[in-house]
């Protein structure tokens, strides 16, 4: 719900691309789950500062390489089958989220041990 | 009793009045008045702390420049003194006042969504009318609709309302769809307030709107009693029913289906 994306005039990589790529990254950390519906043109435009040109061009990228799915007048959402990334990206992504999640946990007050076990018995169940 | 002497005077005084305490105060015409309130809402301390910060932020963005200040100063003296020289008739004189302040509240309003600041942008859909009901614009609608049936008696005053209340419709739609400004360093607290205070802002332009032809239905100017009565229900539920639902929505804490990150720092 809280996911955001932000355009940075001083990268040297032009805002559609900034946004593709940010989208991309997104979904392979799971942060945008498959089904998950995507502002308009208009709006994302509109929050970054940037001709709504650019993030329809981002959005078209998305669509022809699998990523998003237009659904019409439902808007673009993220494609419930998205393209499998590279195995490294992957899995540092997947290395990431797992250290994330346990951060949280352990900010939480909950030792190593408690995590590991509870893990576990998760993904025995 | 619009063409007597004393109320021709007693304006001009009160807009004298209003000309010296803008000079004196220089308040922002877009500052968040009220919106402090919704930083109690939560229960939780470290939220609050953290919805101050962001409430904080926030109105300093929505600081208007000070032109509109000025411009609000000029336009209350001019009045004061048009009115007190007798050179405008008084009901013509009130929608220049009314149509002036108008045109000043919206482009300074309309101003805030060019205003630079570091964005980031949620991937949330947002509703289309920034979280107002539609029926409140369709009211508002017919409130700015409603200088018409006093045009064949007073066209000048009926004209110069429409436009001050349109003018101020124009700019309630346009800050019900104005873009988020967060920062992404807080998203959960940012959303939320960013989310209000566009509710806020619409909300007020839209009852702004309603008021110039309000005034004019407490005048003797529309056709008939029926219709001035009518005219007189809708135009003051178009400007009171946004100002009810600025403190309905600013005294309910976060609901946990539109920011559940919140509920779940908070509780």
């Amino acid at each position: 719900m809280g996911t955001t994306i932000a355009v940075d005039p001083n990268i040297p990589l032009p805002p559609y691309q900034q946004i593709t790529e940010q989208l991309k990254a997104l979904v392979e950390r799971g942060e945008l789950t498959p089904g998950s519906v995507l502002p308009t043109v208009r709006q994302l435009a509109g929050d970054l500062n940037v001709a709504p040109n650019t993030v329809a061009r981002a959005y078209t990228d998305l669509q022809e390489s699998g990523w998003l799915v237009s659904d019409g007048r439902r808007g673009t959402r993220v494609a419930d089958r998205v393209p499998t990334a590279d195995k490294r990206v992957r899995s540092a992504a997947l290395r990431k989220t797992a250290e994330g999640f346990i951060d949280g946990l352990l900010g939480r007050g909950y030792s190593t041990s408690e995590i590991r076990g509870a893990l576990v018995d998760a993904m025995r169940s | 009793m619009h063409n007597t002497e004393f109320t021709r005077f007693f304006l001009a005084a009160v807009y004298a009045l209003a000309g010296v305490f803008f000079l004196w105060k220089r308040p922002s015409i877009t500052t968040l008045y009220g919106c402090s309130v919704f930083d109690k809402v939560c229960v939780d301390e470290a939220v609050r702390a953290r919805l101050k910060n962001a409430l904080r932020h926030r109105i300093d963005l929505d600081q208007s420049q000070p032109i509109y200040n000025w411009l609000f100063v000029l336009s209350y003296f001019v009045l004061a003194a048009l009115l007190f020289a007798g050179a405008v008739p008084t009901t013509l004189g009130i929608a220049i006042f009314a149509a002036v302040n108008g045109f000043l509240l919206a482009v300074a309003y309309l101003r805030l969504l060019r205003k630079p600041a570091p964005r980031a942008a949620l991937l949330t859909p947002r509703s289309v009318l920034g979280g107002v009901p539609w029926w409140m614009f369709a009211i508002g609608l017919v409130a700015a609709l409603s200088p018409w049936t006093y045009f064949s008696g007073e066209p000048a005053v009926a004209v110069v309302i429409f436009a001050a209340s349109w003018s101020l419709l124009f700019a309630a739609v346009g800050m019900a769809q104005a873009p988020s400004m967060i920062t992404g360093g807080d998203v959960a607290v940012e959303r939320f307030v960013d989310d209000r205070v566009r509710t806020y802002h619409a909300l007020t332009l839209l009852s702004y709107s309603a008021i110039p032809p309000w005034i004019f239905a407490n005048f003797d100017v529309t056709q008939g009693s029926f219709v001035r009565l009518i005219v007189w229900i809708i135009t003051l539920l178009a400007w009171t029913a946004p100002l009810a639902w600025v403190i309905r929505i600013f005294s309910q804490p976060p609901d946990s289906r539109s920011y559940p990150e919140l509920q779940r720092s908070a509780f």
